[in-house]
C-alpha cells in the first residue's frame, strides 16, 4: 500500500499552496498598504523616566505642517495626555513609555497597536482624515482599574 | 509488575479484571493477547491527576462565567457569596486570574501528567519504570497547586497567568509555577526510563506509537519549558529576593514566550494522541498511516518553539527580520495540524463506512454519535479547525495590528484551548471509568454537555470575535469601564458572548454531575473497560522510514531551531542596564 494517498497528497499540496500564498499576502502588505510594526526605537530607564526627555515634559508638539509629535507616559491608571487635539488631516506620531509596569495603546479608527514594556520607547503613526473622537485604551492588564485607563483623540 | 507469562491466545472467558482477588485493577490486554495488570500504586496517582485536573476545570470555569455575563451588565462580583471568597475590589481580575492558572496550567499539566503517563504504559504493555515517579509527579502538581491557589485567592497574586514583571506577585505564586512545571519534567524522566527499559528488553523493535508519540509530547515541552524556567530563576525571584533592583521587562517577556507558545502544543497534543491512536478504534475505523503521525509529532517537537515573537508582534523591543522568522514559522506549524485533519477524518469516514455508511458524507451519521467520549472530541475537533484558523488571522503580521491584545484573540484562543478542554472531557468519559472500574454514569446528560458545550464555545467565541474587531481590548472588566459606551456595535456581541458563556457553564455543570456520579459508582461496576487503541492500516514496520523513530537526533534539531530563532535577539538585545521595578503602590 502506498505511504501517502494521492488524496492525502493533493490536500497537504493545497494546504502548503495555501500557506505560501498567505504568506506572500501578510509580506507584501507591508509594502502595499506601507505598514510597518513596532520595532526598536529606543530604551528608557525607568528610574529616571520622569526626569529625562522625552517623557520629562509630556504633550502635544508640532513637527511638521500637519504632523505632531504625541508624547505619552503611560502609568498606573492613565495616560498623560489623556486627551489630544489635533486639526483634521493630521499625522499623528505617538511615542510612549511606560514609567511603572507593563501596558497597551490601541487607538481606535487607526491601525496603532502597542505593548508597552517598560525600559522601551513604542512609536506608532496615525494620520486622522476624519473629523470626530478616538477613543484610545490600554490593552494590556495592569491593575485593577486597568479598564479606566483610556483616553481619545479629537479630530477638528 | 504482572505481566502473565502464559497469557492464553485467545480472551479469558473470565471478567480480565478479576484476578487474583482485587477489587479492581486496571489492565490491558495487548496485541498479542498478553495480558498486562498495572499496579493500583500506578493507575491510583493516574486517577488523583485526573480528578485534580476536573476539580481545577470546575473552579477555573467559576469566574468564567462572571466575566462573560459582565459584558451584558449581569455583575456577579459584589454577589456577598463571591465577596466572601474573593477581594471585593479585585474580584473580576482575581477570578480572571484563577480562571488562566486553574485551566491552562492545572487542568492540562495534571490531565496530560495521568493521561499520558497511562497511553505510555498501554502503549509498551508494562507499568512505568517508578513508581515513586508517578506517585512524586502527582504530589508536586498538588503542592503547586496549593501555593499558587493560596496565593490568588489571597489576592496576593491577581496578576493573570502570564504574571508580566514587574506586576509583582506573592514568591508562593511563581514557587507554585514551578513546582507544577518540575511535575511535567518528572514524568518525562519517568517515561524515558520506562523507554529505555523496554528498548532493552526488546532489542530491534520499533517504539510503540503512542509511547512515540508521549516522548515526543514531553520533550517538546520540556525544551520549551526552559524559557518560563529560566524568567523566574534568574529574573523573578532574584528581584524578589532583593538580590536585584528591578527586573529587565523586556526580557522576562521574551523568556515567558519562548515557552508560552509551545505550552498550547503541550495542551494539543494529549488531544491528538487521541485522536491519532484512540479515537480511530472509538469509530470503528483503523488509522491510515503510522508513520505519517510520527512524522506529525516530529513537526510539532520543532516548530512548536521557535515562534514565541508572534506574541510580541506589537512590542518595540523586537526587531522586524528577527519577527519575519517567527513569523514565517509560525504559518509552518500549521503544516502538520493539517496532515492530522486528513488522517484523523480519513480514520473516522473509514469507521462509518464499516458501519454501513454510504455516499460522500453518510458516513458522518453512522458514527457511533451516542457515545459522549467519542461525541465530545469530535466536536472538540469542530471547534478546533475554526480555533486553528483564526490562528493564521493573529499570526498574520500585518493583521494582527488589527486584532492584538483585543478581545478577538480571546475569541480565537477559548476555540483551540476550549476544544483540548473538550477532548480533554471526552477522554475522561472513559478514562476515569476504565481507572475505577465503574460504569460512566448519566451517559444521556454527557451528550446534552457536549452538545451544549459546542454551541456555547461557537457562540461565545464569535461574540468576542466581534468585539475584538470593534476595539474592545482583552481581559478587561469592560461593563466597569469608562469606555463602555464610547464603543459601537457591542450589543450582539456582548449577548453571544454572555449566552455562549452561559451555555458552557451549564456545560461544566453537567460535567460535575456526570463525573461524581461515576465516581460513585452510581451506575455499577464494569470489569472489562478497556482502553481503546486503534489498529493501523499501515503500520510501522522496520522498512517504513525507521529513522522517525530517532528520537535523540530530533531533539538535537528542535534546539538547533530554538537557537536559530532566538540567538538574534539574545546577542543583540542590549540592556541598558535599567530595570523597571513596578508601581510605588500595590495595584491589586
Amino acid at each position: 500500500m502506498e505511504m501517502i494517498h494521492r488524496y492525502e497528497r493533493f490536500f497537504l499540496g493545497s494546504t502548503v499552496v495555501i500557506l505560501i500564498i498567505g504568506m506572500v499576502a501578510v509580506t507584501s502588505s507591508f509594502f502595499v498598504n506601507d505598514l510597518e510594526l513596532p520595532s526598536p526605537v529606543d530604551t528608557v530607564d525607568p528610574a529616571t523616566f520622569t526626569s529625562e526627555p522625552p517623557f520629562n515634559n509630556p504633550g502635544l508638539f508640532q513637527v511638521g505642517e500637519n504632523e505632531y509629535d504625541a508624547i505619552i507616559t503611560a502609568q498606573a491608571w492613565a495616560f498623560i495626555p489623556g486627551q489630544i487635539t489635533v486639526p483634521v488631516g493630521s499625522t499623528v506620531n505617538f511615542k510612549i513609555g511606560s514609567v511603572d509596569v507593563v501596558h497597551g495603546l490601541i487607538v481606535h479608527g487607526t491601525n496603532v497597536n502597542l505593548t508597552i514594556v517598560p525600559g522601551q520607547i513604542s512609536e506608532a503613526t496615525a494620520t486622522f482624515d476624519e473629523p470626530g473622537e478616538f477613543l484610545f485604551v490600554c490593552s494590556e492588564y495592569c491593575g485593577i482599574l486597568h479598564h479606566n485607563m483610556a483616553g481619545r483623540v479629537i479630530v477638528n | 509488575m504482572t505481566i502473565a507469562a502464559d497469557a492464553p491466545k485467545s480472551r479469558p472467558a473470565h471478567p480480565i479484571y478479576d484476578m487474583e482477588g482485587m477489587e479492581h485493577s486496571a489492565a490491558v490486554e495487548m496485541e498479542d493477547s498478553r495480558l498486562v495488570v498495572f499496579p493500583r500504586s500506578q493507575t491510583r496517582p493516574i486517577l488523583w491527576n485526573v480528578i485534580l485536573a476536573l476539580v481545577a476545570f470546575m473552579l477555573g470555569g467559576l469566574p468564567g462565567i462572571g466575566q462573560a455575563l459582565e459584558r451584558v451588565g449581569i455583575n456577579l462580583y459584589n454577589n456577598d457569596v463571591v465577596t466572601s471568597v474573593l477581594d471585593e475590589n479585585a474580584a473580576y481580575y482575581q477570578g480572571l486570574t484563577l480562571h488562566g492558572v486553574l485551566l491552562v496550567i492545572v487542568f492540562t499539566f495534571t490531565f496530560a501528567n495521568g493521561f499520558v503517563t497511562l497511553a505510555t504504559m498501554r502503549a509498551y504493555g508494562r507499568p512505568m519504570a517508578s513508581t515513586l515517579l508517578v506517585q512524586l509527579a502527582f504530589f508536586l502538581a498538588l503542592a503547586g497547586t496549593v501555593l499558587a491557589g493560596w496565593t490568588m485567592l489571597a489576592n496576593e497574586a491577581t496578576v493573570l497567568f502570564t504574571f508580566y514583571p514587574p506586576l509583582e506577585a506573592n514568591t508562593m505564586f511563581y514557587i507554585g509555577a514551578v513546582l507544577l512545571v518540575i511535575s511535567t519534567w518528572v514524568t518525562l524522566v519517568n517515561i524515558i526510563i520506562t523507554h529505555r527499559r523496554w528498548a532493552a528488553d526488546n532489542p530491534g523493535k520499533r517504539t510503540p506509537l503512542m509511547a512515540f508519540m508521549a516522548i515526543m509530547t514531553y520533550a517538546m515541552w520540556a525544551m520549551a519549558s526552559v524559557g518560563i524556567a529560566a524568567e523566574v530563576l534568574f529574573v523573578i525571584l532574584p528581584w524578589k529576593f532583593g538580590w536585584t533592583e528591578g527586573v529587565d521587562a523586556q526580557l522576562a517577556r521574551t523568556l515567558f514566550w519562548l515557552t508560552g507558545h509551545p505550552i498550547v502544543y503541550f495542551w494539543l497534543l494529549p488531544a491528538y494522541i487521541s485522536w491519532y491512536t484512540m479515537i480511530p478504534k472509538q469509530a470503528g475505523g483503523r488509522l491510515f498511516s503510522d508513520p505519517i503521525a510520527r512524522f506529525v509529532f516530529i513537526l510539532f517537537l520543532l516548530l512548536s518553539a521557535p515562534v514565541g515573537f508572534h506574541h510580541q508582534f506589537t512590542e518595540s523591543g523586537i526587531p522586524q527580520w528577527m519577527k519575519n522568522i517567527h513569523g514565517i514559522a509560525t504559518f509552518a506549524i500549521f503544516f502538520p495540524s493539517m496532515i492530522t485533519a486528513f488522517s484523523v477524518i480519513s480514520a473516522l469516514e473509514n469507521g462509518g463506512r464499516n458501519a454501513g455508511g454510504k455516499g460522500l458524507f453518510g458516513w458522518i451519521w453512522k458514527l457511533p454519535w451516542g457515545n459522549p467520549a467519542l461525541t465530545a472530541q469530535l466536536h472538540a475537533m469542530l471547534i478546533f479547525t475554526l480555533g486553528g484558523a483564526s490562528g493564521l488571522i493573529n499570526a498574520s503580521q500585518t493583521v494582527n495590528l488589527v486584532v492584538h491584545n483585543t478581545a478577538f484573540i480571546v475569541g480565537h484562543f477559548h476555540m483551540t484551548i476550549g476544544a483540548v478542554a473538550l477532548a480533554y472531557i471526552g477522554i475522561a468519559y472513559w478514562l476515569v471509568p476504565y481507572l475505577t472500574g465503574n460504569n460512566l454514569w448519566g451517559r444521556k446528560l454527557a451528550l446534552w454537555q457536549t452538545w451544549l458545550w459546542f454551541f456555547g464555545m461557537l457562540i461565545f467565541a464569535r461574540g468576542q470575535i466581534s468585539a475584538g474587531l470593534q476595539g474592545v481590548p482583552r481581559r478587561t472588566a469592560f461593563a466597569d469601564s469608562v469606555y463602555r459606551d464610547f464603543i459601537d456595535g457591542l450589543d450582539v456581541p456582548n449577548m453571544l458572548t454572555a449566552i455562549g458563556g452561559s451555555m458552557m457553564g451549564l456545560s461544566g455543570l453537567l460535567i460535575f454531575i456526570v463525573i461524581v456520579g461515576t465516581l460513585m459508582g452510581l451506575a455499577g461496576k464494569n470489569r472489562e473497560q478497556l482502553i481503546p487503541v486503534a489498529e493501523t492500516r499501515v503500520g510501522a514496520t522496520k522498512r517504513i522510514w525507521p529513522w522517525l523513530d530517532n528520537y535523540k537526533v530530533w531533539v538535537i534539531v528542535a534546539i538547533l531551531l530554538i537557537l536559530i530563532a532566538y540567538i538574534p535577539f539574545i546577542v543583540t538585545y542590549v540592556p541598558d542596564g535599567s530595570s523597571a521595578t513596578g508601581a510605588p503602590f500595590p495595584l491589586y
